[in-house]
């Protein structure tokens, strides 16, 4: 049967060929275009935030403690052989390059933050079940890291809080040492793009480059030279359309390399190294309640829990996880409970398409950027339609994602703290949109994400807060269509999920930027 | 020459090029028309991701039945009208993913035969050019791994060449290019946008059958190749941007009734996939009431 289906595939495929080309060009005028990066203008902020050299880090101190050269004069020979190299660099810029400085120049911390989440969806994928010799199912993860909802929580944090603290610090050298942009100092110097009206020194989008570029490799190592060089494609577009010289470029390239070492040293001792082994339990309390009830497999056994101790991992700013959990859920044979669970029952089996539309647009599964990842492109289109500096647009996502991440790390806590099944454990006749995610109910891990992403959002775009608030709702509620969380999950994961976010909003009130 | 008068019944089934079921090597001829009923059931346990055949536990063997309306009519003696329109049900048999249930899409399609060429005492052999449209019917949900469909408008073009003996005995062989329109999709995509491009599919077949004014039976194979498209699993992969593939061998009977001067018949068909990319690898059988008339003369 093998060899005549090889036979048919033969036979047709040739035929395929030729007709597919001939009755394509003929009829339908050629192939559809690949999908590409959305094209931006060049970002031009409404503020420069000239201020920001004194705003509050949160892996340095203080930008004191990163020394950079001492840059040369502007009137030095070494300045002017600069100088002459990017006018050298400009001169033979060719139209590829210049597209290169146009994605960059739209918003590059931006760009960096789109590059990552394509990043954890590719990374979003479970690891598969293998059964060993003597029967036993693994699950070795041969793409790591596995970018689920919490670890990409953390690598967005990372690398946001890491891109600030090399901005805040850029600045600070910038309008301290104030050396002015090549075409101020040379008029015959045309900047292919608009430039921000900034000292050029240390560069702003080399900083970001490096620290981006550092962050990102540590969580993806697999990822490096395609991070390498789009890094090295980032620093060097900044000299071919005239916005930089090559020392503006090095001094922010070390910046943002030193940045990122203090964010790697804080990501290895975070405790997430540790917290994300799934075989031992952190509330051993609780070997009853929820199970898993997925079976990749023929054969296997049950997948084990996502991070069962992913609720001891070290907070940005919540400075005690248990102060976080809220009251426990209904026992399973009270009143409420069982309320709960047929009005799950009762949306499993008349689910409506607006219902299955909320639930699918909130999904954020598999493959995908995730729920933090959701919150992420809000931010971003909310930036963009604000204009902000590259240093606010990098402080918009530290607030962002450092509150994400803590909401991660006190549901997950709470998840496992009170163990609770999921409806279709209970009722297996419950039927759902969207799969079930391997881990207990009790909160909603997108109810607690929304209402901490909400709710530092609602601070920094007040005049969005009503449309905001809305969305961070209807994400929690979208779980209860989907048919894999109680309404209780949801209420009071984003009820937890706003009480994490005002401790963000709290640290940003206070880190000195008008 | 013995007129066929038929009909067959369409391989309607979600993924697949549409108009490839509604166009074989027969006009109805000027007036004439038909109407068909059928019931089709396809199931597949192990399908294709990518091109490793594959089963999933958490969706067990996944059933498509779908009850489906075609009519044909003949517009001139070298001019048809056919139309095809099914309500679908797909649904897992384990796990805990919901079965969905909708009105599918619409496909209506010209055929004209320009060519007819008359060997004496042989034969004859023609060719037939035709065009189609389909359109989603209802707003069924479009990306899902159990569903109807993928709710993309397409557009068909195809050419067929027939060759049959005086005594009935015929073959055909068809190509066809499948034009696909992209998809809204309920969820946000890495590139920001709530679409994506459904990848355009070419198929040929080829059949060889033999007919009477009374009976038929027919065997055919067909492959549908996508050009490009994502696998399931793929980052970001919508289901609707997957390049659906497949080989499939398949047969059609027809047998007429008894019954009220023979205008009704019983049809039955059957498939088999041998081979594929992101498709299930299915069975499928179908049964159907075909009613012959003449509208006018």
């Amino acid at each position: 049967m093998k060899r005549f289906t090889e036979y048919i595939k033969n036979f047709t495929s040739s035929w395929f060929l030729i007709l597919s080309c001939a009755i394509s060009i003929a009829i339908f005028n050629g192939c559809k275009e690949e999908i590409s990066a959305p094209n931006y203008a060049t970002l031009l902020p409404v503020s420069n935030d000239t201020t920001g050299g004194t705003w509050k880090t949160y892996l340095i101190t203080s930008p004191d403690e990163i020394k950079l050269p001492g840059p040369s004069t502007t009137l030095s020979t070494e300045y002017q052989t600069e100088l002459i190299a990017m006018k050298k660099a400009m001169s033979s810029r060719t139209i590829e390059q210049l597209n290169q400085a146009k994605y960059w120049a739209s918003g590059a911390v931006l760009r960096w933050n789109e590059i990552a989440r394509k990043l954890v969806a590719k990374y979003n994928v479970a690891p598969s079940a293998v059964i060993g010799a003597d029967g036993k199912t693994s699950y070795p993860v041969l793409n790591a890291p596995f970018a689920n909802p919490p670890i990409a929580s953390r690598i967005y944090a990372y690398l946001s809080v890491a891109q600030y603290d090399a901005l805040v610090a850029t600045w600070n050298f910038k309008y301290k040492i104030n050396r002015p942009a090549p075409n101020l100092i040379d008029n015959t110097i045309i900047p292919a793009l608009d430039i921000p009206k900034l000292p050029s020194y240390p560069s702003e989008h080399s900083a970001i480059a490096a620290v981006s570029c550092e962050v990102l490799a540590f969580f993806f190592p697999s990822e490096k030279d395609y991070l390498v060089s789009l890094a090295m494609q980032h620093e060097e577009s900044r000299i071919l359309i005239g916005a930089n010289v090559m020392s503006d470029i090095t001094a922010g390239d070390s910046l943002g390399k030193l940045i990122s070492t203090k964010a790697i040293a804080r990501a290895k001792t975070d405790g997430a190294s540790t917290a994300g082994k799934e075989d031992t339990l952190y509330y051993p309390h609780r070997t009853d309640g929820w199970k898993s009830i997925e079976i990749p497999i023929s054969g296997a056994s049950e997948r084990p829990a996502m991070l069962p101790t992913w609720g001891k991992v070290k907070t940005w700013t919540v400075p005690d996880v248990e102060k976080e959990r809220p009251v426990p859920p209904p026992a399973l044979n009270s009143i409420e409970y069982k309320t709960a669970l047929a009005e799950v029952k009762s949306i499993s089996e008349n689910r409506t398409r607006e219902q299955w539309r909320i639930a699918d647009y909130w999904a954020d599964g598999g493959g995908t950027f995730t729920p933090p990842g959701k919150w992420n492109y809000i931010a971003s289109n909310l930036i963009r339609k604000n204009n902000m500096s590259e240093l606010r647009t990098a402080r918009t996502f530290a607030l962002l994602n450092m509150a994400i991440m803590d909401a991660g790390i006190c549901c997950w806590d709470v998840k496992y703290y009170y163990y609770l099944p999921r409806p279709s454990q209970i009722d297996p006749s419950i039927k759902t949109s969207t799969g079930i995610p391997n881990f207990p109910s009790y909160t909603s891990g997108h109810a607690t994400f929304s209402g901490a992403g909400s709710t530092v959002l609602e601070y920094i775009f007040p005049s969005e807060a009503a449309s905001l608030k809305a969305q961070a709702d209807e994400a929690a509620l979208s779980r209860l269509y989907g048919g894999i969380h109680y309404r209780f999950d949801n209420e009071t994961g984003v009820f937890c999920g706003r009480n994490i976010g005002a401790h963000a909003v709290i640290l940003g009130r206070a880190d000195g930027s008008p | 020459m013995r007129k066929i008068f038929l009909v067959f019944l369409i391989f309607l089934t979600p993924l697949i090029t549409k108009s490839q079921g509604l166009i074989d090597g027969f006009m109805r001829g000027a007036g004439k028309g038909v109407v068909a009923l059928s019931y089709s059931s396809e199931n597949y346990k192990n399908f294709y991701k990518g091109t490793t055949l594959v089963s999933e536990p958490n969706l067990g063997t996944i059933t498509t039945q779908s009850i489906s309306l075609f009519a044909a009519v003949g517009l001139l003696n070298q001019l048809d009208i056919v139309a095809s329109l099914p309500y679908i049900t797909a649904s897992p048999s384990q796990g805990t993913l919901s079965s969905q249930s909708a009105m599918q899409d619409i496909a209506i399609a010209l055929k004209w035969k320009p060519i007819e060429l008359k060997i004496e005492n042989i034969g004859t052999v023609s060719g037939i050019v035709s065009a189609g449209v389909s359109t989603p019917m209802s707003e069924y949900v479009a990306d899902a791994a159990v569903a109807v469909g993928h709710h993309f408008s397409s557009g068909d073009v195809r050419v067929l060449g027939n060759f049959m003996t005086d005594f009935g005995l015929f073959a055909s062989v068809q190509a066809g290019y499948n034009r696909r329109g992209d998809v809204n999709l309920d969820h946000v995509t890495l590139d920001g946008t709530m679409k994506t491009t459904v990848p355009d599919a070419v198929d040929i077949s080829t059949k060889i059958g033999f007919g009477t004014s009374e009976y038929y039976i027919d065997a055919w194979i067909q492959n549908q190749t996508s050009r490009g498209g994502t696998d399931i699993g793929n980052t970001d992969a919508s289901f609707p941007s997957n390049g659906v593939s497949f080989s499939r061998i398949g047969f059609t009977g027809y047998y007429p009734l008894p019954l009220f001067d023979r205008m009704f018949g019983v049809s039955i068909s059957g498939s088999n996939t041998l081979d594929g990319r992101n498709v299930g690898n299915s069975t499928r059988f179908s049964v159907g009431l075909v009613y012959g008339l003449t509208l006018w003369k």
